[in-house]
């Protein structure tokens, strides 16, 4: 892998653009538009070359009034999005608003689906103002800063997760601020010494 | 403590052993080999999940549960991180803002 990186962007020359890249480049061309967002989860060890597929493509959005976010559901119906759960616009304003999670998709399919959450916590802030660009193609997306991302999927701490903190570990060891992944390490209680990430 | 999952089974070990493997060669590979190759799986997969037989309403029956836990744990770790608010967060810059 060559690989561009320094602090908050990334570029990964000659890299084929997946059908998955191509669904999530398409929404978050719309998305960041109408507000910052970050992609979190699975999708960053994928964008970055783990060789596995996902149903959804976890991203945080900056909290947003309930007319920016017509704003945004309008747009994405006009092309050619909906929303997997029920209930109109004022109802999944409501589901964000308390927390939960709302799914896109494109029209006719349910799988991948855009997972949307507002930021909830001090974490999410941070990967959202941390955020690094990832440019590919002439494209860009934006995900969770690689020193939070890695102590977040041993947090979460199912197989896949590790995994995931594994590859990313691998990857990126000779190039992440280990005193920044550390602090995270506390923060959530998590230790990746039996994996092999230190 | 959360996070850790048992490494005492084979099946897990070797999991994570071909993740290393893996990972090296992804290293080593060029951009056009590596992505190539993951873009024909993963295109596979999106191939597949066009034939998809769930409504939205059963798929998100079906990830009810998933989605509970991780809400779950999502609490735990708002209550965690209040406690580190005042001294392992804010000194990193963690806590500017409000969440």
């Amino acid at each position: 892998m060559e690989l561009r990186y320094e602090r908050g962007k990334m570029e990964i020359k000659g890299k084929v653009v997946s059908q998955l890249d191509e669904f999530v480049l398409e929404f978050t061309d719309i998305l960041e538009k109408l507000t910052d967002y970050v992609i979190v989860g699975g999708y960053v060890a994928i964008l970055l070359g783990r060789s596995r597929g996902t149903e959804d493509i976890d991203t945080i959005v900056r909290d947003m009034k309930a007319e920016e976010f017509s704003s945004l559901y309008r747009k994405l119906c006009d092309n050619g999005y909906y929303f997997l759960n029920p209930g109109g616009e004022d109802k999944l304003y409501r589901m964000l608003k308390d927390g939960l999670r709302i799914r896109a998709a494109r029209e006719g399919t349910v799988i991948p689906n855009i997972k949307l959450k507002f930021v909830r916590n001090h974490l999410d802030l941070y990967a959202i103002e941390n955020r690094v660009k990832v440019v590919f193609g002439g494209r860009h997306v934006f995900i969770s800063p690689i020193e939070l991302q890695i102590p977040y999927k041993l947090y979460l701490g199912s197989e896949k997760d590790v995994e995931d903190a594994l590859y990313l570990w691998e990857i990126f060891k000779d190039k992440i601020d280990p005193g920044i992944m550390a602090g995270f390490m506390r923060a959530l209680g998590v230790r990746g010494d039996q994996y092999g990430i230190r | 403590m959360l996070g850790v999952i048992s490494m005492g089974s084979d099946r897990m070990k070797e999991r994570l052993d071909f993740i290393r493997y893996y990972a090296e060669w992804v290293k080593s590979a060029p951009n056009e080999v590596w992505s190539k190759q993951q873009a024909d799986l993963i295109n596979s997969f999106m191939a597949s999940a066009r034939n998809f037989m769930l409504s939205p309403e059963e798929y998100l029956k079906m990830t009810s549960y998933r989605e509970e836990r991780i809400r779950s744990m999502e609490e735990d770790l708002r209550r965690r991180l209040r406690k580190y608010d005042a001294h392992e967060l804010e000194g990193r810059g963690l806590s500017n803002g409000k969440a």
